[in-house]
């Protein structure tokens, strides 16, 4: 995600370059072809220029729209991991009974569901980003349970199955009654949602009309402008071609780049930075003394 | 690397795009114990601040601090020259060095890290250009090939080719492609290709033996820019060792990396001229994410 004042034209550069450097010979060639060359006819004074463009900015701007409303459902469905994060973890340090000193030990089942949300809330963002989720998940969870999840070709929803044992292992321990087990499983489903959610914008892309018409349209509307523009403007058409084709371009492909919120690009939702400011929660609650370190923006970009 | 496959990575790292989407390969690789990986940040101190770059580093790749067997090096000083030095100094088996994000136009007088460290450095590098789609770099290698070079170190790197090949299990292939036959002078079809056209199968068939995998070995002749990404494509070779001799080739704008990487959607590891150079090299201490960063 992008959290610069300022946008940083070099992210988007080499997406548009290219085609801009086309632009700009063919802008360059028609200007010179009328000015120099005597073809008169190559300007179109009558081209509607100004209602096209109109036309266009609409379909842009509705493809924009949908792009973001996509990339800010992402947000709010990790926004909903944050909490609900923070309510199991509550729910598995008040509700399932056991002493201060055993919650220290691993096999404790309040320890575990931590430790199994904490590995959920990685393996959740490295499966939305096509990571291997394992060298993350050794740490925090044990051989036997990293060997179980291997099975698993959708791992978060392994861990989930695993916390769901857990509980109900507690249940069966005498350690849990029904109505806190209901109330714990009920955060547990609540995961599962927030996860197929993000699953589905993953797995769904904006209908390929909506990326494939207004690029067509921008190319034809690029081409068309020298034509428009180059009575009036004669030698300086490149320079005012140029410019508006970048426009055109640019807002093709913003709109584009932020309709995948979890493509590994800079219009990520921040989902390193969740994820970490989750574990750091989740082990202050747990009473791990060990502090990690926030994720901070890199020069710009926050992931 | 020797009888073994790689398990000291470095990756130098400019926090650009291009390095970010090396992470999921990364990671890929990570997932084995004996892995060790360093990310070294080299920045300018006129124009940055060491406190504002550490935040950087710490916050790039953070997961990898999950990992237990990473550490993070900051170095101040000019970019290239301090990491081909670094480098030099400490043995690493893989240096993580993904292509640039491409610009759309030539960059004359560009001087490239990866060449530079191909030339001047002994560790094998680590590259590949499926930048836009990255698709290979989010999967585990699915078949992996050496493309072999005649080079006078090809036994050590076919060793090592395969040792990889064995550690994610996975078919492994030699392609060799002759040289063009010089069909003007009048020779014999038999030995048009080259004086001795056996000598490198009968040593490979010695060498198979002791090899983790069996070698499936594919030959032709004609135009590497054309029949390499063909061998390639029909072994489905997603990792691909090469030699230096092929790693490298000049070009209109200068040396660059070989052009055929960017026709084949995969991870390359390219061997430096100095590979092999590596014996009697101290590794650097390996420390975890609450130790301090060291600074060079």
């Amino acid at each position: 995600m992008i959290v610069s004042d300022h946008l940083p034209l070099k992210r988007i550069w080499p997406a548009v370059s290219r085609k801009l450097f086309y632009l700009l010979l063919f802008d360059l060639s028609i200007s010179l072809l009328y000015t120099f060359g005597g073809m008169k006819f190559l300007a179109i004074s009558a081209f509607p220029l100004a209602p096209l463009v109109g036309a266009l900015s609409i379909f842009l701007a509705f493809r924009t729209q949908s792009a973001y409303g996509r990339w800010w459902e992402a947000r709010i469905l990790w926004g909903g991991l944050v909490n609900y994060s923070r309510t199991i973890t509550r729910q598995a340090l008040t509700l399932i009974d056991g002493t201060a000193e055993g919650l220290g030990s691993p096999a404790d089942p309040r320890h575990q569901i931590v430790r199994l949300q904490i590995a959920f809330v990685r393996a959740f963002r490295c499966h939305l980003r096509r990571q291997n989720p394992f060298p993350e998940l050794e740490s925090i969870l044990d051989e036997d349970c990293i060997r179980r999840l291997r099975q698993h070709s959708n791992v978060p929803t392994g861990i989930l199955l695993e916390s769901g044992n857990v509980v109900r292992k507690a249940q069966e321990d005498g350690r849990l009654d029904s109505y806190r087990w209901v109330a714990i499983d009920n955060s547990i489903t609540e995961l599962t949602n927030i996860f197929g959610s993000c699953e589905r914008i993953k797995n769904t892309p904006l209908p390929r009309q909506y990326d494939y018409l207004p690029r067509i349209f921008v190319s034809a509307i690029c081409i068309l402008l020298p034509f428009s523009l180059v009575e009036g403007l004669e030698l300086l058409t490149p320079v005012a071609s140029t410019l508006i084709s970048f426009i055109l371009l640019a807002l093709d492909t913003v709109g584009r780049e932020i309709e995948s919120p979890f493509e590994n690009t800079v219009h990520d939702t921040p989902m390193t930075s969740l994820s970490r400011s989750i574990e750091i929660n989740l082990r202050q609650q747990l009473g791990d003394r060990r502090s990690l370190r926030e994720v901070h923006p890199v020069e710009g970009f926050i992931y | 690397m020797q009888n073994q496959y790689p398990t000291r990575l470095l990756f130098p790292t400019s926090f650009s795009d291009a390095c970010f989407k090396t992470i999921p390969a990364l990671s890929e690789w990570m997932d084995d114990p004996n892995m060790h990986l360093t990310i070294l940040h080299v920045y300018d101190p006129k124009k940055k601040k060491r406190a504002q770059v550490e935040n950087q580093l710490y916050s790039f790749f953070a997961e990898a601090d999950q990992y237990g067997r990473c550490e993070r090096i900051l170095v101040s000083g000019p970019a290239e020259e301090s990491i081909t030095q670094h480098c030099k100094q400490v043995p690493y088996d893989l240096v993580f060095v993904p292509a640039s994000e491409p610009t759309g136009f030539p960059r004359i007088g560009h001087k490239s890290l990866r060449v530079t460290l191909l030339q001047n450095g002994i560790s094998p590098l680590w590259t590949s250009e499926d930048q836009l789609n990255g698709n290979s770099l989010r999967r585990r290698p699915t078949s992996v090939a050496y493309v072999m070079s005649n080079e006078e170190n090809w036994q050590d790197q076919l060793t090592a080719a395969a040792y990889t090949a064995s550690r994610w299990n996975v078919p492994f292939h030699l392609i060799y492609l002759f040289p063009p036959p010089n069909v003007g002078d009048g020779t014999l079809a038999a030995d048009i290709f080259v004086q001795d056209p056996d000598g490198p199968l009968v040593e490979l068939q010695h060498l198979g033996t002791k090899l983790p995998v069996p070698v499936r070995v594919r030959t032709s002749t004609g135009n590497d820019r054309v029949e390499l990404p063909r061998l390639l494509r029909e072994c489905s070779a997603d990792l691909i060792f090469m030699g230096s001799n092929l790693s490298v080739s000049r070009g209109l704008f200068g040396t660059t990396v070989n052009p055929i990487m960017k026709s084949i959607p995969g991870q390359f590891i390219c061997f430096p001229k100095g590979y092999g150079k590596l014996q009697n090299q101290e590794y650097i201490r390996m420390v975890d994410q609450w130790e301090p960063l060291r600074s060079n």
